[in-house]
């Protein structure tokens, strides 16, 4: 399934289109690299509030920010995304298990945020100023601290480490 | 330069780290900077958002507790940085590298400057923020951005 998908992406010719262009690989990688600062900043603001940092910050008007971390995740889906088209072989052959711990750690960070919002969101959305979060909040929070941290490093052991 | 370069090519723990063939020290030390770029660059430019006038409904006075954990990214990216630099010497002769950390000591000094004149006197939600406060973090955010691309592109130019 893996290697129709990679049929599939080398079929389009997107890649060879983005590849006869020198500079668009190495400036999709500093767009990636200021996505994740963008993403990273802001969902670790969060965190970092609900696990008890700049505790005088309501949080609400402080979760506006993730917006920012939205548009960051985009970013990175799209220059992500191009990376795949260019070299999809480099992923599938040669670093297997590390891009699928990355997409997994990712999927991870997403489900973490579904329990957020179906659990402790009303309630940390409450959070006035110097208020502490509920456990449960903070566990949630320590979590995504824990993966985007695991998917930079899986992200940067492309290259490097096979697992 | 090149003596330097030499004496530091031909040291044992260049070699400890330029042939090691595990994840540690070299992987380790390039996520690690990843990680630090990360923290300190997105926690600076999550405040300069802010200063520039998103989530105004959010008071800046305590986001003055975010400052530790910036240092503690610059921290980790100075000392990952100085062993990245004892891998590959020649880093020292390379423009981009310098125009990096041309980039990165003027986000520093906005950064600092910010801390002095946003944080460091007068509670900043009381009253207006020093006029000039707007011009510094649209700076601090394109200094961010020099470091950030100037560091990718080591890998490309300047050699």
């Amino acid at each position: 399934m893996v290697q129709s998908l990679v049929s599939w992406t080398l079929s389009t010719g997107i890649g060879d289109v983005v590849h006869s262009y020198t500079w668009a690989f190495p400036i999709g990688e500093a767009l990636h690299f200021m996505g994740l600062c963008l993403l990273v900043g802001t969902v670790g603001m969060v965190d970092l509030r609900m696990l008890g940092v700049a505790k005088k910050l309501p949080f609400a008007p402080l979760h506006q920010l993730v917006n920012f971390g939205i548009a960051g995740f985009f970013l990175n889906l799209a220059t992500g995304t191009m990376f795949w088209f260019v070299q999809p072989t480099f992923y599938v052959d040669e670093y297997p298990n590390t891009s699928l711990l990355k997409l997994l750690f990712i999927v991870l960070a997403g489900v973490n945020v579904l329990v957020f919002r179906l659990t402790v969101f009303r309630e940390a959305m409450a959070l006035g100023p110097g208020e502490d979060a509920p456990p449960l909040a903070k566990v949630i929070a320590g979590t995504s601290i824990v993966l985007w941290l695991g998917i930079i490093w899986m992200g940067r052991m492309l290259m490097y480490i096979e697992y | 330069m090149d003596q330097l370069i030499n004496w530091i090519t031909q040291s044992g723990i260049h070699r400890w780290i330029a042939e090691s063939p595990f994840w540690f020290p070299y992987p380790f030390m390039i996520a690690l900077h990843s990680m630090g770029m990360a923290t300190i660059v997105g926690l600076s430019v999550a405040v300069d958002l802010r200063i520039l006038g998103a989530a105004s409904g959010l008071p800046l006075a305590p986001m003055a507790g975010y400052f530790p954990v910036m240092w503690l990214g610059l921290a980790v990216n100075a000392i990952t940085g100085v062993g990245l630099f004892i891998n590959s010497p020649e880093l020292l002769v390379n423009w981009d590298m310098w125009i990096k950390l041309i980039f990165l000591a003027l986000a520093l000094v906005t950064l600092r400057t910010i801390r002095a004149k946003v944080f460091g006197g007068s509670n900043p939600d009381k009253g207006p923020l020093p006029e000039n406060a707007r011009l510094l973090a649209g700076a601090s955010i394109f200094f961010w951005a020099g470091t950030v691309v100037a560091g990718r592109m080591t890998a490309y130019l300047g050699s």
